[in-house]
């Protein structure tokens, strides 16, 4: 009986100690728990809002070798637009830098009295990696790559019209190809003529009407062709109604579309310069009719080039517009004297047709001077359309 | 009763006391055992206060992730220099701190452009294009100038980092445009040009397309104070050098200066002998286009006589005429062409002096008085054999290319004999002589 009894009282006491050691345990966590939640609570109530502390590791938290993840995770950190296409635009373009100075390992060494890029296959190389890199951005941030800059906005639609969003991005890729493939032929052949550009341009307007609707085409065709970006410029002394610029612009597109593209290779031959003559007195008989002798008149006139920089002069010299008009009139009639001069006096000494001539000048020059005002905007004229004037005169050849 | 079962009762007690103590206050016992003691209600309860911790710690960690997730808000200001400042604290490089400022400046800047294509917006497209320097200067001089003042305003921010950009090296690109001038100077030039190209501006900006003499003197005398300023604060030797990197004559030369593989020396005489002239080489222009009258041409023309006698006593005859080739356009272009297909220089050299024994040879049958169509004819074969020599020389593909803008080779194609400059300048066009009149 004596032995269980100790045994029992052993483990009893054991059972004391450990029951004790717990209490005591959990009272000390109860304690620090509480304590702890009061503090916490004091802490929440007495601190006030922090003010912005900037954390070192900010950037090494967005960070990431997946530029996809880098735009998710500065979206996630509420960056605005324009700054993830600002951070991803330098990623990109780092990411891209090796490869550029893989292409162009001297470009830093380069003198600075030479091309920064010398060689025409390094300039093709270097355009393909901008443009991949562009690409690049456009995959990354979809339509957010895109520059909200007003100028580059107002100059898309400037180019291309009232179009939805969805086709003016896919108008911008379009045109961001054959830009490249438009810089690539630049830097191949040095430079480029319209005989050059006309597959390129037959090519890309190709592209666009594959995604624009005819009226969308027309009204791109209106802003961006090269007949109608030239008539905008040409027609800007005529000052053309809206229906007007549509009517003549479709008698234009044709006449260019055979006569100042792919065939004005060079020095055109006789019978070129000969067919293109023909076309142009038709076309100038279209417009006639679609505008009527007055309105034909004026067009004619408006579209001359030396009428059109004259123009500009008067209106530079604030003189009233008319003069423009006036000095036309007296640049035809000197053309036609001179030019009965000729017929009339085919038997004439050169030396005697060169003094009238000469006396036919002075005339003009005196007329002219009196339209403008005084003698140094004559020479100003001289250069901005009144070339006519010096050309009364014809230089004598070289050698012939 | 014995001691010891005394003392075993009193420990059992013991024992009871404490498990009780667990039954009545269980937040004492362990986690692993507090269950044991719980009542039914108890047990609800601390389910119900342990779900409520959860919660809050759930709480607690999606505000703490929302914190770290808005990490802009601790960036962003509206104030662009604390920008910077934040910027750099938060461990961006300097290309990612120039792109972000650059962004901001631009959404700054944008009003002003905003304001400024507001004027011009809605021209239909009818009117002339409304962007362009040429027939809309004062749009293009203002467009101009509020890029000109967001660059200046991110210079001021960014300091050295202004060249940081793109992965490139940003000192090398300053000292491709300031040589080794110190930062306090390159301020000041800055400054200076920042001043001066805004006058500029507004002198362009009131010719409309059409700069007169009164303009280009404005103009010139705009340059001259500009360099007087700069003269100011640049030693001689500074201002030189800096004048060498910035100016339009090295721009224009870069070239030439290239495919005749300059030294620095030679590209310092060269540059010493066109400096004098620079306002009648490389006069004003607006909207790129830059008029010349008879006298400026003559001008020129004198000009171009001084700067290559004095390149010949400079570098001597044979540099002289590399260098007076390499300036050449159609040569420049030639070469180019060329370079892709790996054509020997000799050959491309070769293949660019044909001109002049084929212009020469187009003279002599031009003096032989011949009759109209045997004329033509020996113009025509000269013309064809002149072709045939570029194929040797160029291969067909380079050949047909340098061939189709060829004026000299297309004239006598057409029956013109043709006189070229000595320095290739300057074709000269003759026509058939006219039959005398019987």
């Amino acid at each position: 009986m004596k032995t269980p009894a100790l045994i029992l009282l052993a483990a009893s006491v054991l059972a004391n100690a450990a029951l004790a050691w717990l209490a005591f345990d959990g009272s000390s966590r109860v304690t620090a728990e509480r304590n702890a939640s009061a503090q916490t609570a004091a802490a929440q109530k007495s601190t006030p809002p922090e003010a912005p502390r900037i954390d070192p590791s900010t950037w090494a938290r967005l960070q990431s070798d997946d530029l996809p993840t880098v735009v998710a995770r500065l979206r996630a950190a509420k960056f605005p637009p324009d700054v993830i296409r600002a951070v991803m635009t330098g990623l990109v373009t780092e990411q891209f830098a090796a490869r550029r100075r893989a292409l162009d390992p001297d470009a830093a060494q380069r003198v600075f009295w030479k091309d920064a890029r010398p060689d025409p296959s390094l300039q093709i190389a270097l355009a393909r990696l901008a443009s991949e890199q562009e690409k690049t951005l456009r995959e990354i941030l979809g339509p957010d790559a895109l520059s909200q800059d007003p100028l580059a906005l107002a100059r898309l639609r400037s180019r291309f019209g009232p179009l939805a969003p969805d086709k003016l991005d896919a108008v911008r890729h379009i045109e961001a190809d054959f830009n490249l493939k438009r810089s690539e032929l630049y830097y191949t052949k040095g430079s480029y003529n319209s005989a050059d550009l006309a597959p390129l341009e037959r090519e890309q307007r190709a592209a666009l009407a594959a995604i624009l609707s005819p009226a969308e085409l027309e009204e791109f065709d209106l802003r961006s062709s090269r007949t109608g970006q030239s008539m905008r410029t040409e027609l800007a002394a005529f000052d053309p109604t809206e229906a007007e610029f549509r009517a003549i612009f479709q008698f234009r597109q044709a006449f260019d579309e055979r006569y100042n593209s792919s065939n004005t290779v060079g020095i055109p031959s006789q019978e070129q310069m000969r067919e293109r003559s023909e076309a142009q007195k038709e076309l100038k008989a279209q417009i006639n009719s679609l505008l009527g002798a007055a309105r034909a008149a004026e067009y004619e006139r408006a579209t001359d080039f030396n009428f059109r920089q004259t123009s500009q002069l008067v209106a530079r010299y604030e003189l009233p517009p008319e003069t423009a008009t006036n000095l036309w009139q007296t640049q035809k009639e000197f053309e036609r004297r001179r030019g009965e001069l000729y017929t009339a006096g085919a038997a004439t000494a050169p030396e005697q047709r060169q003094q009238q001539l000469n006396a036919m000048q002075q005339e003009a020059t005196a007329r002219v001077t009196s339209l403008l005002g005084n003698a140094s905007r004559v020479d100003a004229y001289k250069q901005y359309g009144g070339s006519w004037l010096q050309n009364l005169v014809p230089r004598p050849a070289p050698r012939n | 009763m014995k001691p010891i079962a005394f003392v075993l009762v009193g420990s059992l007690a013991a024992n009871a006391a404490l498990l009780g103590l667990f039954a009545v206050q269980p937040d004492l016992a362990p986690p692993a055992i507090r269950d044991w003691f719980l009542s039914d209600a108890d047990r609800t309860t601390q389910q119900a206060a342990l779900r409520a911790q959860r919660d809050r710690a759930e709480a607690d960690a999606r505000v703490a992730e929302a914190r770290r997730a808005d990490l802009w808000s601790a960036i962003r200001t509206d104030d662009v220099r604390t920008l910077v400042a934040r910027l750099k604290a938060a461990g961006f490089s300097s290309a990612l701190v120039h792109a972000i400022v650059n962004a901001r400046l631009e959404a700054t800047f944008a009003s002003r452009m905003q304001a400024l294509v507001g004027t011009v917006g809605d021209t239909p497209f009818w009117k002339p294009e409304p962007f362009s320097s040429m027939s809309n200067s004062r749009f293009y001089e203002a467009q101009s100038q509020i890029y000109r003042d967001r660059a200046k305003a991110l210079r001021e921010l960014l300091g050295d980092d202004y060249y940081a950009l793109g992965g490139g090296d940003a000192t090398a690109a300053q000292r491709r445009q300031f040589g080794e001038l110190p930062k306090a100077k390159i301020d000041l030039i800055q400054r200076i040009n920042d001043d001066y190209n805004e006058i500029a501006a507004q002198v362009r900006a009131a010719t409309n397309g059409i700069l007169l003499p009164e303009d280009r003197a404005q103009l010139a005398l705009l340059e001259r104070e500009k360099r007087a300023d700069l003269a100011a604060i640049l030693s001689p030797a500074e201002l030189e050098d800096y004048e060498m990197r910035s100016s339009t004559i090295t721009a224009r030369l870069r070239s030439a200066l290239t495919l005749f593989d300059a030294t620095e020396a030679e590209f310092r005489a060269i540059f010493r002998a066109q400096q004098p002239f620079a306002e009648i080489l490389y006069p004003p222009s607006v909207g790129g286009v830059t008029r010349f009258s008879q006298e400026d041409s003559r001008k020129r023309a004198d000009a171009e006589k001084q700067i290559a006698d004095q390149l010949k006593a400079a570098l001597g005859e044979q540099r002289a005429a590399d260098y007076a080739r390499a300036s050449n356009y159609e040569y420049q272009n030639l070469h180019r062409l060329a370079q892709r297909e790996n054509i020997p220089l000799a050959a491309i050299n070769q293949a660019y002096d044909l001109r002049l024994t084929a212009t020469a040879e187009s003279m002599r049958i031009h003096d032989a008085k011949l009759e109209p169509a045997a004329r033509t004819a020996a113009l025509q074969a000269l013309a064809a054999s002149s072709r045939a020599e570029l194929v040797r020389q160029l291969g067909p593909a380079v050949a047909e290319s340098y061939a189709k803008n060829l004026s000299w080779l297309n004239g006598i194609e057409r029956g013109y004999a043709l006189r070229v400059s000595p320095d290739g300048r300057t074709t000269t066009f003759m026509s058939a002589p006219t039959a005398p009149k019987k």
